[in-house]
């Protein structure tokens, strides 16, 4: 095997890893922090939280009651999950609460406010 | 007697058919290493935070300080309106004199999600590791 075949190949199995690892999300403009630490990919159940306010788990919208009943399910299976809070940074603070309030009553007590390193 | 057949200068010897792979493998390791940074530039990060159970978040009478992130990015720090590198100061001063103060960070409804995360990283850059979190009028 030549040195232009691993390269390529190398490549490739670069490429498929990071496809596989990337999660189907929504457009947000994350807030920018200086203190975030980095988050683990394994046990992280990504929330998503748009411009407009909407919520999304693993792709579609869901409402409060929604959130509680897919976060309790996944808790279920896994007491130790994470939860990033990927929202965008022109969210009022009043659905980051509501958003707050459901994660909390549904168990999911271990938040991380995703943010954006380079920003400041 | 036939003189030897001399020969033709105008044909062309036949090329080689095999690619050439020098230029390949610069290409090819080119996109590797750029595909390497461009994910390692993904890395995710986030503040961490950890919610009382409900119904178990009481803010204790004393020992508090209270910071409010109104809309607009004005910030109030126990009254007294400040930019958010004072807070910053004002903040490790107090938890110099008080390691155990209570850092309770009151948000307008209307307030930007954005300046709540500028807040709460002063906080962090401060040390302050016990914080409430309230939103007003939501």
């Amino acid at each position: 095997m030549s040195m232009a075949d691993m390269a390529f190949l190398l490549f490739v199995f670069a490429i498929l890893t990071t496809v596989v690892g990337m999660e189907n999300g929504v457009p947000v403009s994350l807030p920018a922090a200086e203190t975030g630490q980095r988050l683990p990919r394994e046990r992280v159940v990504r929330v998503w939280v748009a411009r407009d306010g909407g919520v999304s788990i693993g792709g579609g919208r869901v409402t409060d009651e929604e959130i509680r009943a897919v976060m309790a399910a996944k808790l279920e299976e896994d007491p130790a999950l994470t939860v990033a809070l990927n929202a965008d940074g022109d969210v009022s603070c009043r659905v980051i609460s509501r958003v707050l309030r459901a994660l909390q009553q549904a168990g999911a007590l271990s938040i991380a406010l995703t943010s954006d390193s380079r920003g400041r | 007697m036939a003189r030897p057949r001399r020969p033709n200068r105008f044909v062309r010897a036949p090329e080689p058919t095999e690619i050439p792979g020098a230029s390949l493998l610069d290409v090819g390791f080119l996109l590797l290493i750029f595909l390497m940074v461009a994910t390692i530039s993904q890395v995710e990060q986030g503040i961490p935070l950890v919610l009382p159970r409900p119904g178990a978040s009481v803010v204790p009478a004393q020992g508090v300080v209270e910071v409010r992130a109104l809309g607009g990015g004005r910030i109030t720090m126990d009254g007294a309106t400040i930019t958010l590198a004072e807070l910053g100061l004002r903040l490790r001063q107090r938890l110099e004199e008080d390691p155990g103060l209570v850092v309770l960070v009151a948000t307008e409804a209307q307030a930007r999600y954005r300046h709540l995360v500028d807040v709460l990283d002063e906080l962090q850059k401060a040390h302050a590791t016990k914080i409430s979190l309230r939103t007003e009028g939501a």
